[in-house]
Parts: structure tokens; C-alpha cells; sequence
């Protein structure tokens, strides 16, 4: 059956795909303006020489920006960086998150305090997280090198942190995973609750271990969760920049330097803006990849 | 009809979208300290000029130096003076950016070591014309050589940081050290001799001489260079060429390394720690500017017992009685946008802060900057009384100038301080020192 107003609106010379199109010209012009342009802009600058001795004149010069990056092999080691870093935070927090969901998600005692709780280090902006951590752990004044050294762990009251490679990334990841596990934890946590009970129950009255419940009712029923929460937790985890920032700086020696940290530095701390945008347009291809791999596999389990 | 109305509506919003996006307001800010510059008018009867500094953006400091507006701005009736600020972490940034558009202060308070920027902006005005030969008269030559490039007087020297070492008498004391260090070998053994305290009554580490390596702030890199021109080494060669793995290079490295591989120096301080250490009495000898002492004293559990036990002398050197300290200079740069009209002004102001008046209100502040016009040193620091003050003084007579002609002054200065945490962590001197040397020459290469 047609519709009269698309009728009328057509003998009056515009149809209301046309007349939707118009009515959201301000939202694409917006988007245009405050995305699209940047995006391309910086695209468009990667491939320059663009400093501050030619801040208005940018010179095309093909992949020399690119070429230099890859050639001085600091591009792999940011690559690196960014991927031992996110895979250890989003790991570590999907752990630590599952775990203190399904412990909130059972009937303990206190269990509305400890929710409450384990929220705190969320509320916390992440330059406070920062410098909370960095004095926690610094060398000297430290209450962690205290905590570890009366603990019997090590025997040594003056670990630097700070100045070993290893321990710098691991001092960004703890940080990291205190300020964001709550996120991951509220969010397994309002998926258990809606987990049917009734299969559950079914599966106990079958005989089925706590283990095997977990493996085959209640993970595969919170499955679509799960996959936006990581989703989530990976991407914010690509752009971090806060906390590395305000506790290592990048370094020591580039050891904790990430894409978004390398990027900030090339553009604002050496003014080379080609360079940095060279990095972040390599970082947008990255991320342009997790994320068709991410949407594949919410298209696969959605199939399912 | 409605179909009509809601495409007007749509075109009115796009519309007003673009004239939002057109010109911004030329309108000047209500408020004295203001986060944007500010547009300012010009005029024979009123000027106003705006003056940029990051300190007005500290509650430590905004008092001291708002200070010294309002005593310029009562001395002349016919000139307003409107401030700019940003935290000291994006001023540079957001200065560069306002400039770069037309937009900065006329005035703009900035590191020396940040002038290669701006020059390379093009974005600074040549103020010979403007400064009366009286002043420049005024001024070292060393000073005005240092701010002139291609003939162009292009920052005004405001004051300088001159750096000395503090050391902790009772420390010194109880390692058996009577007499000071005057060479930088000694000092190495002094410190060796201090750190070998082990802990205080508390259980605190001791060190002996503590040198800023958090990675986390600039000048961690060029703050070692008083150890290298101890050990009579050089950042750069006549020629220009980077110089620091020479052997005399090689040998400030290996010390420094010391420092840091036997416990003698914290590792991974930065120099907000460094000056809570010191103030806590379990470091021994640490260079800083004067100024730093507040913060010290600050951190001390008494602070009339840290005064009493505090000193201050100049970096040693081998090669000199005198020793070496090194001047972070700090100048006050006119942006082109800064209209002729103005610039009778913004000569006044310029040479009224930098002159003694100004400088006073920042010694009555315990500030601790010196000024390289001889008139200023003369009045505002002719009868000193503090010890450390005069230790100063001294420090600032054969401090040396940092090596920052260069656009990548910056970027070398964070090698100098990943190649130091290499070398704390007990790499081969040699060869960090050689890679670093190549770094840094490339860099310079490059520009």
C-alpha cells in the first residue's frame, strides 16, 4: 500500500530520503568539521615535513617520515610496548575482574560493601591514579618497597621502580588494572546477575562441577559481555597516555614508550608534527584492524 | 509546509555554525589572569599590553610576580598591563600555538633554552630598536651576545638561575669530611665517603651526591653537564660538533655512572625528590637555584634546624678554583603581532622589569635570581647577609651558559638522561656514551 505523504511530498519535489538527508546536515557538518577533517588533515601531514621552522608551508616528502621511523626501528619497539602493555592490562583486568564479579555475584557476607568498595579506584581520575601509584612506589619514600621488603619478599628497601625496564612496565600495568578492573567487574557483574538461573540449576541437579557450569553455562551466556568489555577495556588500554605519562614518562629508555606516548612526544615535545602524525596514522591502521577483527567476532557469536 | 520550515530551521543552524566558526571575539577578558591571551588595545592615552608568564599560574608564585605588575601598573598611569597564563606544562605548547596564529601576549616570559623554538616560529620581534642604550649599557656583554642572533636582539635577559651545590653540614660532619671539596674528584670521594653512612637513625638511605634521572622532567640531562665540565670535558667542541665521548667525556660518565651503580646517588629521582631527600637530611651535596631551598626546608621535620644546617658553595671543577655552575636563563621575548603603536610600552615594561625594583620583590621573596645588569646586582645584592645567597653570587660569577642554541637542545637533553639511566643500570660506558654522541649530533644534523 503506498503512503500518502511520501505521494505528496514527491509531487512537491523532495522525498523523505532527501528530506532526512537535509535534516541531518548540521550533525554531518559537525562531524565533518570535528573529525573527518582532523582525520584526513593528519593523514595528509604524515606524509610532510612539517615543523615549526614551516608551520604554515608543510613540504610533501613522500614516506620520509614513515621511512625514518621504520628504518631507526623505534617504531617496533612502541608496536611492542603497546601490545605488552594492553595485553597485560586487559588480561590482568579480565581476570581480576571475572574473579571478584563471580565472588560478588554469590551470597558472601558484606557483599553490597564490597561492591561499593571496589569501585573507589574507577571514580579516580587517571592523573591522580598516577601520582598515587608513582609515590606508592617510589624508591625511596615508597610504602610497596616497605610493604615487599617487611613481607620478606625482597631484600632490598630501595627498589627503583622506576629505573629498570622490566618493572616500569609492570609498575604502569598495576596502575592501570587498579583504576580499571572495577569497569570490568561492574560489568561481568550486571551480566552474571542476568544469567538464567533455572539452567544453572539444571546443570547441578545433572551433576555438573562449579567448573563445568562456568565453562559451559555461565561464561557462553555472558559471552556477548565479555567481548564488548575487552573491546572496550583494549581500546582505551591503545590510547592510554595519563598514566604512563605521569608515572614513567615513557621511560626508562623508551621501555614504556607507547604509540600514543611516541606520537605526543614527536609532535609536542620535538615538533615534528609529520613524525607524529606518521605514528598515529600507523596506530589508526592498527586499531582500524583490531576492530574489524573485533567486529567479526561479534558477528560470528551473534550468528551462533 | 512543516517540510519548509524544518529545511529553514536546518540552513538557520547552519548558518549560525559557520558564524561561530568565523572570527573569535575581539573582545578583551574581564578577568586580570586570563587562560587565553588577550586582544588588547593600543593608543597614545592608554596602552595595554599583555605579558605571558607560567608563573602566574602557580598559587606559590602569582602572588610574587602579580606583585610586580601592580607596582608597574601604579607607576604608570598611562599603561595597563593584562596577564596571560598557562600551567607550566602546556605553556610552551599553547604559547608556541598562540604565536604561530597571531594570537600570543605581546610580552612573554620564556626559558632560554625555548628561544630556538620561537626563532624558528619567526614569530620574535628584534628589540634593539626599543631598549635604550642606557640599559643595553647596563647589561654583560655575555649576556646580550647570548640573546642576539643574526645581529637581532631577540629576547630581553629578565634574570637567571644561577646553579650551586647544597650541602649538609652534619652529614659532612659525620663522614669525617672538614674541609669542602674543590675539585670534582674530591667531591666524587666525599660523596662516596657520605653514602658509606649507610642509614640514618631512621633507617633511611644516606646518600652522597644525588642527581635528578626520573625521566620524567626536562633538564635531568643538561643538569649533569656541571660534571662533565668538572671533569673537563665539553658538550660541544669549537666547531659546534657534539663532543661529550671524549675521554674527559668518558671519564664525567664513568663517575657518574659510580654514582649511581655503588648507591651513592638515588636512582630514578626526580628533583622534587631529590630537594624532599635533602630536606630530610640524608643526602649530602645536590646543585640546584636557590629558590629550591623553600621546598627543601619544606620537607624538613624541623626548619630552622635544616637552615642552621644547610650550606652552599660552587660546583667544583678540576680544571678551575672557581668551578662550574651552569645559568638557566630566562628572557622576555616581544611577539611580532605585538603592534609598533605599543611597543613605547612594552620598552618600559621590559626595562622596568628587569630592572632593580622588580628584581627586589623577588628577592624579598627568597626567589634567588640574579640579574646579569650590573645596576641590579649592585643595589639589589650589594649587602646580602645570607651565607648561601653569597654562595650564589659567587657560583653565579663563573657559571656557564647552557648550550641551547639549538633547536633540538630538548630532544639531546632527554639522551643525555636515557643514556644516564643506560649507565645506572650498568651498561658500557663507552659505548651509551659513543651512541648517544651519534644521537645527538644527527639531531643537530637534521635541523
Amino acid at each position: 500500500m503506498t503512503n500518502p505523504n511520501v505521494k505528496l511530498s514527491r509531487h512537491r519535489g523532495i522525498s523523505d530520503s532527501a528530506f532526512a538527508l537535509l535534516l541531518i546536515c548540521p550533525a554531518l557538518l559537525v562531524l565533518g568539521v570535528t573529525v573527518l577533517f582532523p582525520i584526513l588533515k593528519g593523514i595528509y601531514v604524515s606524509f610532510c615535513d612539517y615543523k615549526l621552522s614551516n608551520l604554515n608551508a608543510p613540504v610533501w616528502n613522500h614516506f620520509q617520515n614513515y621511512s625514518k621511523l621504520f628504518r631507526s626501528g623505534s617504531i617496533y619497539r612502541y608496536f611492542l610496548n603497546t601490545f605488552v602493555y594492553v595485553i597485560l592490562t586487559v588480561v590482568i583486568q579480565f581476570l581480576l575482574g571475572m574473579s571478584v564479579a563471580l565472588l560478588l555475584n554469590s551470597k558472601i557476607r558484606g557483599r553490597n560493601i564490597l561492591r561499593g568498595a571496589f569501585l573507589i579506584p574507577w571514580t579516580l581520575p587517571s592523573v591522580v591514579v598516577a601520582i598515587l601509584w608513582r609515590w606508592m612506589l617510589q624508591q625511596q619514600f615508597g610504602v610497596i618497597n616497605y610493604l615487599i621488603y617487611r613481607a620478606g619478599i625482597t631484600d632490598t628497601i630501595n627498589i627503583s621502580w622506576t629505573t629498570d625496564s622490566v618493572l616500569a612496565m609492570a609498575a604502569v600495568v598495576i596502575a592501570a588494572v587498579w583504576r580499571q578492573f572495577p569497569y570490568m567487574m561492574v560489568m561481568l557483574l550486571a551480566a552474571l546477575q542476568s544469567v538464567d538461573q533455572s539452567l544453572i540449576d539444571a546443570a547441578r541437579v545433572d551433576g555438573a562441577s562449579y567448573r563445568k557450569t562456568l565453562k559451559h553455562i555461565i561464561i557462553p551466556s555472558i559471552r556477548p559481555v565479555i567481548i564488548s568489555a575487552v573491546w572496550i577495556a583494549t581500546m582505551s588500554n591503545f590510547q592510554m597516555y595519563t598514566i604512563i605519562a605521569n608515572m614513567t614518562g615513557g621511560g626508562p629508555v623508551e621501555s614504556t614508550t607507547t604509540l600514543s606516548l611516541a606520537a605526543y612526544k614527536a609532535a609536542f615535545q620535538s615538533y615534528d608534527f609529520g613524525k607524529g602524525a606518521a605514528i598515529g596514522v600507523l596506530w589508526l591502521v592498527i586499531l582500524a584492524v583490531v576492530t574489524l577483527i573485533s567486529n567479526k567476532l561479534s558477528e560470528k557469536y551473534a550468528a551462533d | 509546509m512543516k517540510k519548509a520550515f524544518a529545511l529553514l530551521l536546518v540552513f538557520a543552524m547552519i548558518l549560525s555554525l559557520c558564524a561561530c566558526s568565523g572570527g573569535g571575539s575581539t573582545e578583551p577578558p574581564a578577568a586580570s589572569v586570563s587562560q587565553e591571551p588577550a586582544a588588547a588595545t593600543g593608543g597614545s592615552a592608554n596602552t595595554t599590553i599583555v605579558w605571558g608568564d607560567w608563573m602566574l599560574s602557580e598559587d606559590a608564585y602569582v602572588g610574587i610576580y602579580g606583585a610586580m605588575v601592580e607596582n608597574f601598573d601604579a607607576a604608570h598611569d598611562n599603561i595597563t598591563v593584562e596577564t596571560y597564563t598557562q600551567p607550566y606544562s602546556s605553556y610552551l605548547d599553547q604559547l608556541l600555538i598562540a604565536s604561530a596564529a597571531g594570537n600570543g601576549p605581546d610580552v612573554a616570559h620564556i626559558k632560554a633554552e625555548w628561544l630556538p623554538q620561537f626563532l624558528a616560529l619567526g614569530v620574535v620581534k628584534d628589540l634593539y630598536p626599543y631598549v635604550s642604550q642606557e640599559v643595553l649599557d647596563d647589561y654583560s656583554s655575555s649576556a646580550l651576545e647570548a640573546a642576539t642572533i643574526d645581529g637581532k636582539l631577540v629576547g630581553m635577559p629578565w634574570f637567571c638561575n644561577a646553579y650551586a651545590m647544597f650541602y649538609n653540614k652534619a652529614l659532612l660532619e659525620q663522614a669525617g669530611i672538614t674541609e669542602l671539596p674543590t675539585t670534582m674528584d674530591e667531591l666524587m670521594e666525599d660523596a662516596a665517603k657520605i653514602a658509606a653512612l649507610g642509614t640514618d637513625e631512621n633507617g633511611n638511605k644516606i646518600y652522597g651526591l644525588a642527581l635528578a634521572n626520573s625521566g620524567l622532567e626536562a633538564s635531568e640531562g643538561y643538569n649533569l653537564l656541571p660534571v662533565l665540565w668538572g671533569y673537563g670535558a665539553e658538550y660541544q667542541d669549537p666547531s659546534g660538533k657534539i663532543a661529550i665521548a671524549s675521554d674527559e667525556g668518558i671519564q664525567a660518565f664513568t663517575a657518574i655512572q659510580d654514582l649511581y651503580v655503588n648507591d651513592i646517588s638515588p636512582k630514578g629521582a626526580s628533583f622534587k625528590d631529590i630537594r624532599n631527600l635533602f630536606g630530610q637530611g640524608v643526602i649530602g651535596f645536590y646543585w640546584d637555584a636557590e629558590a629550591a631551598l623553600s621546598p627543601c626546608a619544606a620537607a624538613a621535620p624541623d626548619k630552622d634546624a635544616f637552615y642552621e644546617n644547610v650550606g652552599a658553595m660552587v660546583i667544583p671543577a678540576n680544571d678551575s678554583p672557581n668551578g662550574y655552575g651552569y645559568l638557566s636563563e630566562r628572557y622576555m621575548i616581544v611577539f611580532n603581532s605585538c603592534s609598533d603603536e605599543k611597543m613605547e610600552a612594552v620598552s618600559e615594561f621590559l626595562e622596568y622589569m628587569s630592572g632593580s625594583e622588580a628584581i627586589q620583590v623577588l628577592q624579598d621573596n627568597n626567589q634567588g635570581k640574579m640579574s646579569s645588569r650590573s645596576s641590579v646586582m649592585d643595589t639589589v645584592f650589594a649587602n646580602v647577609d645570607s651565607e648561601i645567597t653569597k654562595a650564589f653570587i659567587q657560583a653565579m660569577g663563573s657559571a656557564r651558559s647552557l648550550p641551547s642554541g639549538n633547536l633540538s637542545f630538548l630532544d639531546a637533553d632527554e639522551i643525555l638522561s636515557n643514556a644516564v639511566t643506560q649507565l645506572a643500570q650498568g651498561a658500557d660506558v663507552t659505548a651509551v656514551i659513543n651512541g648517544a654522541q651519534t644521537q645527538i649530533q644527527e639531531l643537530y644534523d637534521s635541523q
